[in-house]
Formats: C-alpha cells, sequence, structure tokens
C-alpha cells in the first residue's frame, strides 16, 4: 500500500456524541484512516453507525473529542473545509430523483467549475467519465434512466459512482452495498477498494456482512451496542 | 348525538346567510315576462352570422398572441419572484413582502386588471398583455413559489456539501424536480390567459372582448354568437389538449431520493 503525496487520512479522537442531554449514541471513539486504506465500520443496528459517519461527514457537532483531516502537508482541516476533497454517500443517498442517472454522477464536478461552465449542461469529457464510473458498477444500461426508476440497489451504486467520479481524498459511505445482491456488492466493494488503492483515497464504509468485511476491508472499527455501553458506564 | 365540529357549524352558518339573501330573489318585483324574454333573447343568436368568420378568426389570432406574450412575461416574472417567495430558498425578511406583494396583485381580477391598464397604456392590444401578465404573476409566482417548498431538499443538500455553488445547487438540486410542476402551471396559465384574453376587450384591451363589445351595444346578436362558438370551440380544444399534455408532465414528476 503506497501512500500518495496528495493523500489525506482521517483522524477520529477520543469522538462521543450524546442525544441532547440524554443517552450516548457512541463514545469515545478514536481511529485513523490512511490513504490507501480502506476501513469497516461494524456494529449492531443502533450502534450510533450513522451518527458518527454524520459526525464525520460534518453534518452533525459532536459532543467531545476531534474530527480531523490531516493533509500531506501537514494541515488539519475540519470537515467543512474539505468541500469536494470529501466525498460522501448517506444513507438516504441524497440523488436528484427527476435527473438521469448520469447527471447525477456528473453532479460530481459541480464544485469544481463555476456556474456558467454547467449552466447548459457537463462537458463531454465530464459526461464520459460519469459514464465509465457507471459501467464499473454494472450500470451501462441505466445511465439515461432517470433516478426514480432506478431500485433501491441501482441508486445506491449511483451514489457510490457519484462519490468515486468526485475525485475526493476520503470517501465515506454508510451502507453502501445494503441494498445489494451478493456479486453487485462484491463488485461494488471490489471497485471502491481499487480506487482506493490506485488513488490512494481513504475509505471508511458501514458494512454489516463479515464475510465482506473479511474479504474488502484493511481494517475493522466496531461500535459497541448501546445496551453494553451504558452498562460500562 | 352529532358532535357540533368546525365543519357542520360552517354549514349550519353558510345556510342561515343563504335564508337572510333570500329576499334578493325578489328582483325588481315587476312581474315581467321572463320566459319570453329569455326566448326573445336566444332566438336572437340563432342562427350565428358566420359572414363575420374572417374578423373574428382576425380576432381569435389577436387573443391568443396577447395571451402568449401575457403568459411569457408571466412566467418570467413569477420564476423570480417566486424564488423570493419559496420559504425554502429566501430569507423571512424577502419572503414576508413578496408574498404580500403577490396576495395584493391576485386580488385584484382580471378584467380590472385590463381597465387599469388600458388607462396607462391606451385602448390596444399592449392593455390586455400589460393587464394579463400582471394577473398572471399573481397566481404563477404562488404556484412555483409552492412548487419549490415542494421539494425535498436533501438532494440540494448533498450537492452543496460537495461544493456546488448556489445557482448550480438550484439548477441541478431543485430545479429537476420542480420543472415538470412549474410546466403545467405554465400551461394552465396559457389556457386561463386565452380565456381571459377573450373577454378583457370589453373594456378596450384589444381581441375578441372588443368584437363582442360592438356586436353587443348593436344588438347584433347573432354577430355575437358566432364570436362565443369561436371562444367555446377554442377553449374546449385547449382544455382537452393542455389537461391531456398536463397529465403526460406531471406524471413523469418523480420526488427526490
Amino acid at each position: 500500500m503506497k501512500e500518495r503525496a496528495d493523500g489525506v487520512s482521517l483522524v477520529v479522537r477520543s469522538l462521543s456524541l450524546r442525544y441532547g442531554k440524554g443517552e450516548w449514541l457512541f463514545e469515545d471513539v478514536s481511529f485513523t484512516v490512511s490513504p490507501g486504506q480502506l476501513m469497516a465500520l461494524a456494529g449492531p443496528s443502533g450502534s450510533g453507525k450513522t451518527s458518527l459517519m454524520r459526525c464525520l461527514a460534518g453534518v452533525v457537532e459532536p459532543t467531545s473529542g476531534t474530527v480531523r483531516y490531516h493533509r500531506a502537508d501537514g494541515r488539519a482541516l475540519a470537515p467543512s473545509g474539505m468541500g469536494s476533497a470529501l466525498g460522501v454517500v448517506f444513507q438516504n443517498l441524497r440523488l436528484t430523483g427527476a435527473a438521469t442517472a448520469i447527471d447525477n454522477v456528473c453532479f460530481a464536478r459541480l464544485g469544481r467549475q463555476p456556474f456558467y461552465r454547467t449552466l447548459f449542461g457537463f462537458s463531454r469529457r465530464d459526461r464520459e467519465g460519469a459514464y465509465a464510473e457507471l459501467c464499473a458498477l454494472g450500470l451501462c444500461h441505466m445511465a439515461r434512466a432517470p433516478i426514480s426508476r432506478l431500485s433501491g440497489g441501482e441508486r445506491q451504486r449511483v451514489a457510490v459512482a457519484r462519490a468515486l467520479f468526485q475525485e475526493a481524498k476520503v470517501i465515506l459511505a454508510d451502507e453502501p452495498v445494503a441494498s445489494l445482491d451478493r456479486p453487485n456488492a462484491e463488485r461494488c466493494l471490489a471497485c471502491l477498494r481499487q480506487r482506493c488503492r490506485r488513488d490512494g483515497i481513504s475509505v471508511l464504509v458501514v458494512l454489516h456482512d463479515e464475510d465482506l468485511i473479511e474479504r474488502f476491508a484493511d481494517d475493522v472499527v466496531r461500535l459497541e451496542p448501546r445496551a453494553e455501553l451504558s452498562a460500562a458506564v | 348525538m352529532h358532535r357540533l365540529n368546525l365543519q357542520s357549524c360552517a354549514t349550519i352558518l353558510f345556510l342561515i346567510f343563504v335564508i337572510t339573501a333570500l329576499p334578493l330573489l325578489q328582483g325588481s318585483g315587476r312581474s315581467l315576462d321572463t320566459w319570453g324574454n329569455l326566448v326573445r333573447f336566444v332566438s336572437g343568436f340563432i342562427p350565428p352570422d358566420l359572414s363575420i368568420w374572417r374578423t373574428t378568426l382576425a380576432a381569435l389570432w389577436e387573443t391568443i398572441q396577447m395571451a402568449a406574450l401575457a403568459t411569457f412575461f408571466g412566467v418570467i416574472l413569477s420564476f423570480l419572484l417566486s424564488i423570493a417567495a419559496a420559504r425554502t430558498l429566501s430569507p423571512q425578511w424577502v419572503v414576508t413582502p413578496v408574498r404580500m406583494l403577490m396576495n395584493g396583485i391576485r386580488t385584484i381580477p382580471s378584467l380590472i386588471w385590463a381597465l387599469i391598464a388600458v388607462a396607462v397604456v391606451g385602448a390596444n392590444p399592449l392593455a390586455g398583455v400589460v393587464g394579463l401578465t400582471f394577473y398572471s404573476i399573481g397566481y404563477l409566482g404562488k404556484f412555483f413559489s409552492e412548487a419549490f417548498e415542494a421539494v425535498d431538499l436533501e438532494a440540494a443538500r448533498g450537492l452543496r456539501a460537495i461544493g456546488a455553488g448556489r445557482l448550480q445547487t438550484f439548477q441541478y438540486g431543485l430545479w429537476p424536480s420542480a420543472r415538470p410542476i412549474v410546466w403545467s402551471y405554465s400551461l394552465w396559465m396559457f389556457e386561463y390567459n386565452i380565456r381571459s384574453a377573450s373577454i378583457v376587450g370589453y373594456v378596450g384591451a384589444g381581441g375578441l372582448g372588443l368584437h363582442l363589445l360592438r356586436y353587443q351595444e348593436f344588438g347584433q346578436w347573432d354577430r355575437f354568437a358566432t364570436v362565443l362558438l369561436c371562444i367555446f370551440i377554442v377553449v374546449t380544444t385547449l382544455d382537452l389538449l393542455s389537461s391531456r399534455l398536463r397529465g403526460k408532465m406531471v406524471s413523469r414528476a418523480q420526488g427526490d431520493v
């Protein structure tokens, strides 16, 4: 695994999140994802995986602890400072339902172009690139279909394609293969891992399937179920 | 026992109001030959004088042109205003005054708008265009802003997070979902404007209404009937066409994921 000069690592230290003044969603979580590493995030349902991902993406402020993205030049950025360098596949995907799959993937490039460039659509190069990403995930035939006509699993793959096409330095994916059948889940994860290695991206993926974790992840962060946690406190 | 809920209270109040309004039905109080009047009036319509078809068609064409221009300007202005009037897109201090303005515009009927326009730009088709443009803004502004507010903002948030600008986020995160609704309301407005445009001539704003007024003044009911027939055919055709077209558009409207 070679670290690229422009890689960004994700460093999480003592991260905790509490629901108001009530129960803790997760407590004291620390780990690091380095460039070229595919880390799995596992834990039973309700253990706070999605909340943790939302903290990492900067959507939710943690109660305590830090999330920092360390660049090769030594600067450490908060999630808000990452912009298009941070690719996120949310559980609700955030795709534009009325637009086509290929357009949704093209949207990944919006952050890199001024509005007048994208006012009348995307360049041929962008469209070809987006098409290639979709094909790599087995969605060639669906490229021109609107998202609303796609199945849950197909939408998930479009969201992954978008994160990959964004040329992000760090990718956070919340259960990107949950609605996929086995072969497609494998293809999707293989694709993520290949890009992770090739481009030195730091990847954190929420996964349930132990077999998939074993085969595709370099390491795994496990969140404890909340009952045990509160018992320990 | 029936519970006296809001709905039944309102119904009872309405019925009481209707009873108090009954004296209106007396009319002038004189005994008129109502039936005879009706027969005499309607028989004037038959047969319609079709010899004026050439001028009627020209006026119809002018009416449609007026409606098209008014819809065009109305859609553009409403589009801009509706962004300012959508709670999800603009700050409250912008939303409130813009909404009040649109509500104000909406309370004035199209015929009054035409009257105002005639006073300002004179008795010609331009007055019709101006009047109907204002009338359109009142409705389209409201409908468009509601269409924008109805769009789930998750997709837009996703684009913002990627680093897309405001305009890009609107164009790609919001507009695709709102577009079918905006189109369908615009089409409805065009249809509505053709209907209105055929009557605004009554106050001097051009189109078919001008002919209606003239034939009425001279008691040429057979010609009057031809114009009415013409409006009837156009409006019915348009109604059929646009409801079919709108149905197609809306069925293609989809929510976000």
